[in-house]
């Protein structure tokens, strides 16, 4: 597979629709090792059974190339920029870098998903202009025929599973942006705590009571209170001086929410690494970096910022 | 101190970076000290840990 469509761009993000396990390695393979020829640095973050796939593919070749599993390192879609693409984009700042990112899978629930597809379109924001090249493999078989649908709007070409490439007419990252800044309706059981200023303390006290109260234990207890903090903190800072946290249980995963006044205007707020002598821009990414699923809502209303860790 | 935030901890590894020489040793931090460290500046050598 070669990409005739779009080489001369600096950043290259196709979707591959594939089929079989067959068209999968066939296809992801043939990536490699156009970029072993390139000399390129690669790496592949996909679901544990699709990195053997490609593992068995490649055989010796495979040893020079960063192998993660998505399931663990991008179980939330919020921290796949920062942490895998642009790590390890950013640890190769010589040349071309190349790599195979599958953050969608058959099995990613109702409530991940939209923050899945904001992912896969914000990455067209976050790579503009670098020379990086990110193939995003999509199971057509086994997801949604809405998601292949999205995939087609966050990726400017797409790549059938006998390896044609072709323009996606529909490309429109933005529009899934909006889309999926959905409305979070308030969890009607829910523990509340309305927080100014001065309840900063207060509220993580009552966080870290709450999600004790609901069974988390252990060190999550402190990515609790840490992702809280800095959540309130921005509340009174940038968003009208106060809000309210709302906590608790669904589906085995604790949640959490932050309600306030601000406005989110910046799309990639809490995904673009900051440098490391830089004095701010680490909040919102330290929630992302900790949880297993961060949902935002924002408009001229105010803002809501859900974050949910495993019970 | 029983609590410190990512905006305190980036304080204290900005001063270290700055240094223009030795090394921040903090006794006895906050357990997210270290949790806020490994995660924004994994491998600064400049703050020492004493638990």
């Amino acid at each position: 597979m070669t990409s005739t469509v779009t080489t001369h761009e600096a950043f290259v993000h196709p979707a591959l629709f594939y089929r079989t396990e067959q068209e999968y390695t066939r296809q992801t393979v043939a990536f490699l090792r156009e970029g072993l020829t390139n000399g390129e640095p690669m790496a592949v973050a996909v679901p544990g059974p699709n990195l053997e796939l490609i593992k068995a593919g490649l055989g010796g070749d495979a040893e020079d190339i960063l192998f993660l599993d998505m399931t663990e390192a991008g179980r939330n879609p919020g921290r796949i920029i920062p942490k895998v693409l642009r790590g390890f984009a950013d640890a190769h700042p010589k040349g071309r870098v190349r790599i195979i990112g599958e953050p969608i899978w058959a099995g990613r629930s109702a409530v991940e998903y939209p923050a899945c597809a904001q992912h896969e379109a914000l990455i067209n924001a976050a790579f503009e202009g670098r020379a990086v090249t990110i193939l995003c493999p999509y199971d057509e078989v086994g997801l949604d025929p809405e998601v292949i649908a999205d995939a087609k709007v966050t990726h400017p070409t797409v790549i059938s599973g006998d390896g044609r490439e072709s323009v996606s007419d529909a490309y429109d990252w933005q529009a899934v942006v909006d889309r999926y800044n959905q409305v979070l309706a308030p969890a009607p059981d829910a523990a509340a705590f309305s927080y100014g200023g001065e309840d900063l303390p207060a509220v993580r006290q009552f966080a870290l009571a709450q999600a004790m109260r609901l069974g988390m234990a252990g060190e999550r207890l402190m990515d609790v209170e840490l992702a809280v903090a800095e959540l309130t903190t921005n509340s009174v800072v940038h968003g009208g001086g106060r809000g309210t946290l709302a906590v608790w249980a669904e589906q085995g995963q604790l949640v959490c929410e932050v309600r306030d006044a601000g406005r989110l205007t910046d799309p990639l707020a809490g995904r673009r690494p900051p440098e490391r002598g830089q004095l701010g821009g680490r909040g919102l990414m330290l929630v992302h970096y900790v949880s297993d699923l961060v949902r935002v809502h924002t408009g001229d209303d105010g803002t809501t910022v859900r974050f949910y860790l495993s019970l | 101190m029983a609590f410190v935030d990512v905006a305190g901890v980036t304080a204290l590894a900005v001063t270290a970076m700055n240094l223009p020489d030795g090394r921040v040793v903090v006794e006895n931090p906050p357990p997210q000290l270290p949790r806020v460290l490994e995660m924004f500046w994994s491998g600064l050598d400049r703050i020492e840990v004493a638990l």
